[in-house]
């Protein structure tokens, strides 16, 4: 072996990476140690550096804390809740992937802010002026950080008003209100409780008292890969009552566009080999799960009966 | 499933990535000293912080697609491995026009006479390419063994010895100039 040679595997043979895998190889370059002072003295410097390493004294400076992450994870969710809003606005006339101008979106979002709330009336027909240049995404959005949705406000409040919390996500995303027959021809399929009432009563002898259809705001779903309908990305929210007057709301969204319950505690559990993402506020059961290229999102339920209903039913 | 901190399991990571804070908090708490002490090495003490920060926010909102084939803490790693590289390459352009503190041109200034061996590491350790640095830093203070920082880097298993020669090689000369007596 000569030095070039021995050279090129200096550190493998010094961090002892050579021995095992080429016993022979690491013996041809101890042995030329011993007859190449030159290499030897190569080693020795790689040893020295080393014992500088271990000696040299570590700063005393710690991680940031994680209440300094905690409050960037929030304004993260507070993003994504406001673009959602100002998405609204600005998807009337601008390709989702291009940068206009923050001054004019706000000035659009206040304007619309100060025509009020949005009718269902209005909605709609912005829905329908909408539709056509809402198309499937691809990847060419925002990235996947500022792309979830925040649930916890909306099963905050739906536990203590169900109606109030649907207004408040129909005026947080392009919605509106349409039958279900209506909602099955721009979703491009039957929507899940349609299937499930066919097989099944639905959890809670409950009857589907409206339909919506909902455009999130960060769905990335590619043409084709997920359950969008051919008018575009679309997702669709059914709202339910049972025989008491009580409700729930099934969501039936984009894979793609995720979801959080934020800082509430949220469970795994499988049900019929099924992992689902559980969480309960005061006795009212939210639950979240993936499906053939599109997630569900149940909000309202009343406990694991309704789940094992629901779930069976498909 | 290759999460090789027993504290730290699937369910876990699952539930961070649905974006449970208390799972979130969780993991933070279990990986930021490592993490924090890697990104510190690589894009120093000044901006370390904020690194690791977004470096954690990096992890969490790509959790999902963390398939349990690598372990945990080496996928990790690897993305405080990249925020770091992405950091310092942003930081050159910003500062292209700057002159840096200790310039090749400056040779062995009077200032260097005194410096301690720590500093002098230092000095040294910034003026090789990040690349060799971040090998360097793997092998020496974390001991990684050479699959690792493969894998870490994003590298072939082989190109991690001729990495190492040129790091020690440069820092070697680096710390002659600088001063180093051995």
């Amino acid at each position: 072996m000569n030095c070039e040679q021995v050279r090129e595997s200096l550190s493998t043979y010094f961090d002892g990476e050579l021995s095992g895998v080429a016993d022979a190889q690491h013996q041809e370059v101890r042995d030329h140690f011993a007859s190449c002072k030159a290499c030897a003295t190569e080693l020795s410097s790689f040893q020295q550096l080393r014992q500088l390493v271990v000696a040299k004294a570590k700063p005393q400076s710690s991680p940031p804390s994680w209440e300094s992450i905690a409050a960037r994870l929030d304004n993260v969710s507070r993003t994504a809740l406001t673009a959602g809003s100002i998405r609204f606005d600005q998807n009337t006339t601008e390709p989702v992937a291009s940068s206009t101008s923050l001054a004019r979106t706000l000035t659009r979002t206040r304007r619309m802010a100060i025509g009020g709330l949005l009718t269902l009336a209005a909605s709609a027909l912005l829905f329908l002026s909408l539709r056509d240049s809402y198309p499937h995404r691809g990847d060419a959005v925002v990235q996947a950080e500022v792309a979830t949705i925040n649930l916890q406000p909306l099963l905050e409040l739906f536990k203590t008003d169900s109606e109030k919390a649907l207004q408040t996500l129909a005026s947080q995303h392009p919605t509106t209100d349409v039958s279900l027959a209506k909602a099955e021809a721009e979703f491009g399929r039957p929507t899940f409780l349609q299937a499930s009432m066919k097989r099944n009563a639905l959890p809670g002898n409950a009857r589907m008292v409206s339909t919506k259809l909902i455009q999130f705001p960060y769905c990335k779903c590619l043409m084709g890969a997920c359950t969008c309908g051919p008018g575009g990305c679309n997702c669709v929210a059914c709202f339910c009552e049972r025989p008491d007057g009580s409700t729930y709301l099934v969501l039936e969204h984009c894979k793609s566009q995720s979801v959080t319950f934020g800082d509430l505690p949220v469970q795994l559990v499988n049900r019929g080999n099924r992992p689902l993402q559980q969480v309960e506020v005061d006795g009212t059961l939210a639950i979240s799960w993936e499906t053939h290229g599109e997630r569900l999102t149940v909000i309202g339920l009343r406990g694991p009966q309704e789940i094992e209903t629901l779930l069976a039913s498909r | 499933m290759t999460v090789s901190d027993e504290s730290i399991n699937e369910n876990i990571i699952k539930r961070a990535s649905a974006g449970e804070r208390v799972a979130q908090r969780k993991l933070y708490e279990h990986f930021r000293d490592r993490t924090y002490r890697l990104v510190r090495r690589i894009v120093g003490d000044s901006d370390a912080d904020d690194v690791t920060q977004d470096c954690f926010l990096n992890v969490f909102a790509k959790l999902q697609s963390f398939r349990f084939e690598s372990q945990f803490s080496t996928w990790l790693h690897r993305l405080a491995v990249n925020e770091s590289l992405q950091h310092i390459r942003s930081r050159s352009r910003r500062k292209e026009n700057c002159r840096p503190i200790f310039d090749e041109d400056l040779g062995q200034v009077d200032g260097v006479a005194s410096m301690e061996n720590a500093e002098l590491l230092e000095t040294a350790l910034s003026r090789i390419e990040p690349e060799l640095r971040i090998v360097f830093e793997l092998k020496e203070v974390d001991e990684l063994p050479y699959s690792q920082i493969a894998e870490i880097v994003g590298i072939p298993e082989g190109t991690v010895g001729s990495r190492l020669n040129r790091a020690r090689t440069e820092l070697r000369d680096h710390l002659t100039q600088l001063g180093w007596e051995s």
